[in-house]
């Protein structure tokens, strides 16, 4: 089934229509986060969009041209610190000043860039690591800016000034949403290049240099042009970190957190936009999940290990590539019956809570919904950590799983009951879901744990109460959309 | 046409190209030639992934010995490779148009139309929305020299095009070959083993044998010729004589 699916064919789209889904994605989480998030998840998220599109950067070096840099990070710092220091130096306007920054780390990120016009694979990995460690040296000799007034920036004994946000961004929830459209800007800014004449020429070069230079591209440049865009996006991406605290300091920009970044986009996903979102998480926000319940943030660095073995043998796609695989195989009845149920369920639910008064709307609204997401995307994580000890063993579990539905269902029938025949592997998702789901809810988004748990199983529950209500009804109304439309994210890439 | 002057490669102590002088005047042009004999040496010297020790190269009247690689490229020098270079996760259309993108044309649709121009022309139309991935052998040479068709091609190098074909894609292969002078009137320089290939698209054909011309003439007479046999197909006269 996949291989027919795979060999589909499928416009790519124009430019245009493949930057759309980033703009809109990111528009709407630009235009309800403050909404939803407490002001610390507030704060962590406006980390998390920063880091995203540093890791944007690493993905477009690795994914389109095969080559890695472990120096974007610390690009990220050059351009932060220039921005901090021409706003205390000049009193330049934040915009202007970032954008500087952006522009410096953009020419660092093409020297950065000059060996890799000669270099691959491990010697330029090991190369702009020394980069990386040597940024960082540079600045614990001679310091960030750390508060002080004045060009140098340094702070004197006495009180650190902090420099002003954008005046349309001063609060946090406006700096907040700042940061999500430059984000939303630089990711659509390399999807559109990738969808356009650079990707082209990128992806020839990836294929192999002999090719791309027989096809008429000049290597070089466009090489360098990656090197220096992404120095600019990831300079640009510091200037925002400063922003966001008025302040940096010599710590904020170590080796370690280069390395750490690079590997959480490999598991994230680097042909993919989504993957960079979820490497901006792992890095930031999953840590400061894990402080926000009282265990150590740092336990998270332990998982990320295995992460990067299970996302290396999956086929290097990262967890974006996967959810794009599964994306491909989903109908159109589907989507319209999600939507139509999910919105029901959770618009009511959120109204329920609100009237009683045990949760904000749009926090009973949306750990609804994340209930309904997870139930869905559950089992598919756990079929793929049974693959990663091996295909023999996760074929066995399906074929057991298989053979146990099918005598349930088999059971349902003789009995004349409704043919649900899921229900064993249903109850244990709900537990699992429930404990788990409310633990993460109710620290992102405030609400009591029993809340938070009681909210989760009667959304599933109504959920399933809906499906086998309309069950019948609704088979050869699928069956009719799916004929019509049919699967509308196969070209999804 | 391509003028060699006692061109001579160097890799080291081997030389697999030894002060070669030849003339290339005809559409079409076939080199063979054993394993070894520098056959895919000359064509890299040609698209400039070689630089030789000595001699010079004129193409059309260009002197072409100093030119970097992706200028020869916009020149009209163009070449496909023995193991294709089709990028998995273009498709095709995308794989033809990231030629046609460095090829100079003035407008995009000028490029869209010449692209769309090249893949019909090889006969592959109906898979423009195919991904590289997926594509057969087959398609993906004839997709190696739709790109090589793109833009203003003055001379197409192709080595061993029909490597891994059916029979009945060779046959559309030789078409395709046969008709590249009068769909854009580049001259084709063909490399292959097979021999029948050879046969059916070449005017004229030389032979290498260890960095030397062997022979250059008509095709068929060219094969006919006792040395050709015995370095290229064997000796079969001497083997028969010995067993």
């Amino acid at each position: 089934m996949a291989r027919d699916k795979d060999k589909m064919d499928i416009p790519p789209g124009t430019p245009l229509r493949r930057v759309m889904p980033i703009l809109v994605t990111l528009g709407l989480a630009a235009l309800l986060g403050p909404w939803l998030f407490s002001a610390y998840w507030l704060n962590t998220f406006t980390t998390v969009a920063c880091l995203a599109l540093v890791a944007g950067t690493v993905a477009m070096l690795f994914g389109q041209l095969g080559m890695v840099s472990l120096a974007q990070f610390a690009l990220a710092g050059v351009g932060g610190w220039v921005c901090l220091r021409l706003i205390h130096g000049f009193a330049l306007p934040f915009e202007v000043a970032l954008l500087a920054g952006a522009l410096v780390a953009a020419v660092f990120g093409l020297l950065v860039g000059l060996p890799a016009l000669r270099m691959r694979g491990l010697y330029l990995a090991l190369l702009t690591l020394m980069v990386a460690a040597a940024v960082q040296v540079v600045v614990d000799v001679v310091g960030f800016p750390d508060g002080g007034t004045g060009f140098t920036g340094k702070i004197v004994a006495g009180q650190r000034v902090l420099i002003q946000r954008p005046w349309i961004a001063s609060s946090d929830a406006a700096y907040y949403r700042y940061v999500v459209l430059w984000l939303a800007l630089g990711l659509g800014l390399i999807e559109w290049q990738r969808a356009t004449m650079p990707g082209r020429a990128w992806a020839l070069i990836r294929k192999s240099e002999a090719a791309a230079t027989a096809a008429g591209v000049s290597v070089l440049r466009y090489k360098a042009w990656a090197f220096t865009f992404g120095g600019f996006l990831a300079g640009l991406s510091g200037g925002l970190i400063a922003g966001l605290n008025g302040q940096l300091d010599n710590t904020g920009f170590p080796v370690s957190q280069s390395i750490l970044l690079y590997a959480l986009t490999v598991v994230g996903g680097v042909y993919n936009w989504v993957g960079v979102i979820f490497a901006g998480l792992l890095v930031r926000a999953l840590p400061a999940l894990l402080n926000d319940h009282g265990v150590d943030g740092n336990l998270a660095n332990a998982f990320y290990g295995f992460a990067l073995l299970v996302s290396l043998i999956q086929g290097r796609k990262g967890l974006a590539g996967q959810l794009a695989d599964f994306y491909k195989f989903v109908r159109m009845s589907r989507i319209l019956e999600g939507t139509a149920t999910w919105g029901l369920v959770s618009i009511s639910l959120g109204l329920l809570f609100a009237g009683l008064g045990l949760a904000g709307f749009a926090g009973a609204f949306f750990i609804s919904l994340i209930a309904l997401l997870f139930r869905l995307v559950i089992p598919g994580v756990c079929w793929l950590l049974l693959g990663f000890f091996g295909k023999r063993l996760q074929d066995r579990a399906e074929d057991l799983e298989a053979a146990l539905s099918l005598r349930l269902a088999q059971f349902f029938e003789r009995q004349g009951w409704v043919p649900d025949h899921r229900l064993i592997k249903r109850l244990l998702n709900w537990i699992f879901i429930g404990v788990f789901v409310a633990w993460v809810a109710s620290g992102v988004f405030d609400v009591p744990y029993a809340v938070a748990l009681t909210l989760i199983w009667l959304s599933m529950t109504a959920k399933v109460g809906l499906e086998l209500a309309a069950y019948p009804r609704l088979l050869t109304l699928r069956q009719r959309i799916d004929k019509r439309f049919p699967k509308p994210f196969a070209a999804y890439r | 046409m391509i003028r060699i002057e006692n061109l001579t490669v160097q890799f080291g102590g081997v030389k697999p190209i030894d002060g070669l002088t030849v003339t290339l005047d005809k559409s079409i042009v076939g080199l063979i030639g054993p394993n070894g004999a520098g056959k895919t040496t000359l064509l890299n010297v040609l698209s400039g992934f070689v630089t030789p020790v000595a001699g010079s190269m004129v193409v059309n009247g260009v002197v072409i010995s100093e030119i970097p690689p992706h200028k020869r490229a916009h020149l009209g020098l163009r070449r496909t490779f023995q193991t294709d270079q089709i990028a998995d996760d273009l498709t095709l259309w995308e794989n033809v148009e990231a030629v046609a993108d460095h090829a100079g044309y003035r407008t995009q649709a000028e490029a869209q139309r010449d692209v769309q121009r090249a893949i019909d022309y090889v006969g592959l139309g109906k898979r423009i929305n195919r991904k590289g991935s997926n594509l057969t052998t087959g398609e993906r040479h004839l997709t190696e020299i739709a790109k090589a068709l793109i833009g203003k091609p003055q001379l197409v190098m192709l080595d061993e095009p029909g490597a891994g074909m059916s029979e009945s894609e060779t046959h559309h292969l030789e078409a395709v070959i046969r008709g590249i002078p009068a769909y854009c009137g580049a001259q084709v320089f063909l490399i292959d083993h097979d021999v029948a290939l050879i046969v059916a698209c070449c005017e004229e054909t030389m032979v290498l044998d260890f960095g030397k011309l062997l022979a250059l003439g008509p095709t068929k007479e060219v094969l006919e010729q006792p040395e050709v046999r015995r370095a290229y197909l064997g000796d079969f006269e001497a083997m028969e004589a010995a067993a």
